[in-house]
């Protein structure tokens, strides 16, 4: 018996279409925090309020979304198992990000300063060896090293100028998001960031980026498309705005997305660090 | 060599986890190298790198999860990957089934167990209340682990307890020792007459630890979850599990921990009390002694002195020669104090408490409130001392890292120490600091190698810094974590270690008063 709506949104993103038909829905994969569902061949997820808003984020107050095992689109309602979820009254959250201006010389400071963190606190199986090769020693076993040194040479040809690399670092990686995913996912928000910078447009390299590093990971596919569209979850927002304006809480902002995702949130740092401070000295790297 | 290797379908971990198995497959007898990974080309290609890939996981998808091991030969190999896929069960989020029979509703358990009279709800919040009210109807006991239960439906299940005389632990209850069963975060101690009814969960495990650490024993040890001693709960569950302690025939002594109750509630144990002769010892964190004598228990000034009142009164030692023993004790804490304090440079006189224990922060924060004059804190005893930015420490500082804000999508601090680890060597990094302290709750539910994750960081904070490391352990030497070596590998990498946070307190104060902090 379907109870009519049990469970409240308090946000959801600005890319989720309410009135489209999501006949085409399954659970991709459930966490403690997050649900993420899988329609068409984007992911849509709901969401854990710590987990916050994103453009493809629906929040919902619950704790534990580990008990749930169906999903179900009837008579134009959402339900998780028996219980319906309301967007009434719900807010809608703007992924977008608007700079009003900058001064350049604090910018790159804060950059550096968000650098010094994730160098410092990232965990030890991301890939902030990249940053510092003092964190290189992680990687003990061959496997772990021959993983490391993949990373390193593709990511160092793609920093080179040599576009074709992301096909090797996409994919590369252990778990949900493999790193070279979320590495690529950092290259494509600098990249978005630095339109925004200097006016160089950026809008066909980033799609290219978005097509090119497409693959069987669904996550890692829609991750990189919102960041290819200029679409931002809320802890990056919240770092992009505190880095290009008055660098409050540089610091914070910065351990908030390290604590995203195990690996993920240092590995999509480290890729927007190096490459947006290469785009800044040397302008775009790929045509 | 043999290299063997799995797929499986439909199984998503993140890549700390995947990469935590590997490494715990590589130290198996026989195995030289072990990964685990989702099947995509580019991973296929590291693996082939790595003497790795086996010719089934040429046809694997992305969305697959490979396990390969590497080993001495075929046996070794094939036990290791069995190994590899028990370790992973253990990380399963709980999307398979199990081939066991497992009930799914209380009905269905209480058919395989009808003479269980108590049950353990650990469901999401939202869901839990329901849960227990069932159990309660059955006229079962109830231990509610959950936490973030609302307010009205905590009120409603503790208020049904109550008046049927039933004991509902928690909600938020994580800490619990029934008929000598550890239930949750708990320690395996010594079976004894002493009795404890606790709000407070590291509370619950420092004070069973030090009475069983001390040749005393525990009867039962009731925990409440900490709201219920707030005035909106009036104490129902702490009023139904002291009476039940009264009522035991197996408990001598009666041990009461809590920060201080709601007066409204305190005036109702008082009540409870006057019906019974059992001596009572009192731990209210903080609380006006008088208020506590006049209720007719015996005030204990902290943890370790409501644990060692309660062994002394179990066992007849009179309360001067307690006393007596405890002044001795702080003689040598000060002299100690003073020794230590010698090595610190005229820089150096800041405390920082990098906490695992909600109970044992607030403990400590009540001890040197004296000294001091209050602490900085995420969890402050007085809300103008509140951190602006947990993550940063400012003058004296004590961070209850078990606060929500720290463990958003990672576990507890008493399981995961990557966060604190960081921290101890930012404190380290920081010339002002004279003393780092910490605390290391072991026993069911927490990390168990504490002693591998931590005394590594320890060494490197001492070769960073001269700062005075305090560690105090809480737990038992048949806890399964090997409390002795625990201790000895601490103090190796140059920690001075306790066994009870007061003690451990105290003497950072003494430091800290010598050095005019």
């Amino acid at each position: 018996m379907m109870q009519k709506i049990a469970l409240m949104v308090k946000s959801f993103g600005d890319c989720i279409n309410l009135n489209s038909d999501w006949k085409q829905i399954r659970i991709h994969s459930t966490f403690r925090n997050v649900i993420n569902l899988l329609v068409s061949s984007r992911i849509i997820s709901i969401v854990a309020p710590a987990v916050g808003r994103g453009p493809n984020n629906i929040v919902v107050d619950i704790d534990d979304f580990r008990q749930f095992k169906y999903i179900n689109w009837h008579d134009k309602i959402l339900y998780l198992d028996d219980y319906g979820i309301g967007f009434s009254g719900a807010e809608k959250y703007d992924s977008e990000i608007f700079i009003s201006s900058l001064n350049r010389g604090e910018f790159m400071c804060n950059l550096q300063i968000s650098e010094k963190v994730v160098v410092e606190e990232a965990p030890q199986f991301s890939s902030a060896f990249l940053l510092d090769d003092g964190r290189e020693k992680f990687f003990k076993t061959l496997f772990e090293r021959n993983l490391k040194e993949k990373i390193k040479i593709t990511f160092k040809a793609l920093m080179n100028g040599y576009f074709d690399a992301v096909n090797e670092l996409k994919g590369v990686g252990f778990g949900l998001t493999p790193q070279g995913d979320d590495i690529i996912n950092g290259i494509v928000i600098a990249l978005y960031i630095f339109e925004q910078l200097s006016g160089v447009k950026t809008v066909n390299i980033r799609e290219k980026f978005y097509l090119q590093s497409s693959n069987g990971n669904a996550l890692s596919n829609t991750f990189i498309y919102y960041s290819s569209v200029g679409r931002f979850y809320e802890y990056f927002k919240d770092y992009l705005l505190a880095i290009l304006s008055d660098g409050k809480n540089v610091e914070s902002v910065t351990r908030r997305i390290l604590n995203f995702g195990e690996t993920s949130g240092a590995d999509i740092l480290t890729g927007f660090i190096i490459s947006l401070k290469k785009f800044l000295e040397g302008g775009l790297l790929w045509q | 060599m043999a290299v063997k290797g799995v797929i499986k379908k439909g199984e998503y971990y993140d890549s700390v986890s995947l990469m935590l198995v590997a490494r715990e497959a590589t130290k198996l007898n026989g195995v030289e190298d072990a990964a685990l990974m989702i099947g995509t080309k580019e991973n296929k290609s590291i693996l082939e790198s790595s003497g790795l890939l086996i010719e089934e996981f040429k046809g694997a998808s992305e969305s697959d999860l490979l396990i390969v091991v590497k080993a001495k030969d075929e046996l070794l190999a094939s036990t290791a990957i069995q190994k590899v896929e028990e370790l992973l069960k253990t990380k399963n989020l709980g999307s398979r089934e199990s081939e066991e029979y497992m009930p799914k509703s209380l009905e269905g358990a209480l058919e395989i167990l009808p003479d269980a009279n108590m049950v353990i709800v650990s469901v999401a919040g939202r869901y839990a209340a329901r849960e227990a009210m069932k159990a309660l109807e059955h006229g079962l006991h109830v231990m509610i682990f959950s936490d973030n239960v609302p307010k009205d439906k905590a009120f409603e299940v503790k208020k049904y307890g109550r008046e049927h005389g039933l004991l509902v632990m928690g909600p938020d209850c994580g800490t619990a020792i029934i008929n000598g069963a550890p239930l949750g975060f708990a320690n395996v101690v010594n079976r004894g007459d002493i009795g404890i009814v606790s709000a407070a969960g590291t509370g619950l495990q420092e004070v069973s630890c030090i009475i069983s650490n001390a040749g005393g024993g525990i009867s039962q040890g009731i925990g409440t979850g900490g709201i219920d001693v707030k005035k909106d709960y009036q104490g129902m569950s702490f009023l139904t599990g002291l009476e039940a302690l009264i009522d035991d025939p197996e408990t001598k002594v009666i041990t009461l921990v809590s920060k201080p109750p709601h007066p409204e509630v305190l005036e109702k144990i008082g009540e409870i009390l006057k019906k019974t002769d059992k001596p009572v010892v009192a731990a209210f964190l903080g609380a006006d002694p008088e208020l506590v004598k006049k209720i007719g228990a015996i005030p204990a000034k902290d943890l370790e002195h409501a644990s060692l009142l309660a062994v002394s009164i179990s066992k007849g030692i009179s309360m001067e020669d307690f006393e007596k023993e405890i002044g001795r004790k702080d003689g040598e804490l000060k002299e100690l104090a003073s020794q230590l304090a010698r090595k610190l440079t005229g820089e150096q006189k800041y405390f920082r408490g990098l906490f695992q224990g909600g109970t044992l922060v607030y403990e400590t924060q009540v001890l040197l409130k004296d000294i001091l004059g209050g602490i900085n804190s995420n969890a402050p005893l007085d809300p103008s001392l509140k951190l602006e930015d947990s993550w940063k420490s400012v003058g004296h500082t004590a961070v209850d890292l078990g606060e929500d804000e720290f463990t958003v999508g990672r576990p507890h601090p008493q399981i995961d120490f990557e966060l604190r680890n960081k921290r101890i060597l930012n404190e380290a990094n920081d010339p002002t600091v004279a003393i780092i302290y910490l605390d290391v709750v072991i026993g069911y539910g927490t990390n168990p190698n504490p002693a591998e994750e931590l005394t590594p960081v320890i060494k490197k904070a001492r070769e960073i810094s001269n700062a005075i490391i305090i560690a105090t352990v809480t737990g038992t030497d048949k806890d399964p974590q090997d409390k002795a070596k625990l201790i000895s590998m601490l103090k190796d990498a140059g920690a001075v270690v306790f066994e009870r946070n007061a003690s451990a307190t105290r003497l950072a104060g003494y430091i800290l008063k010598s050095i005019g902090g």
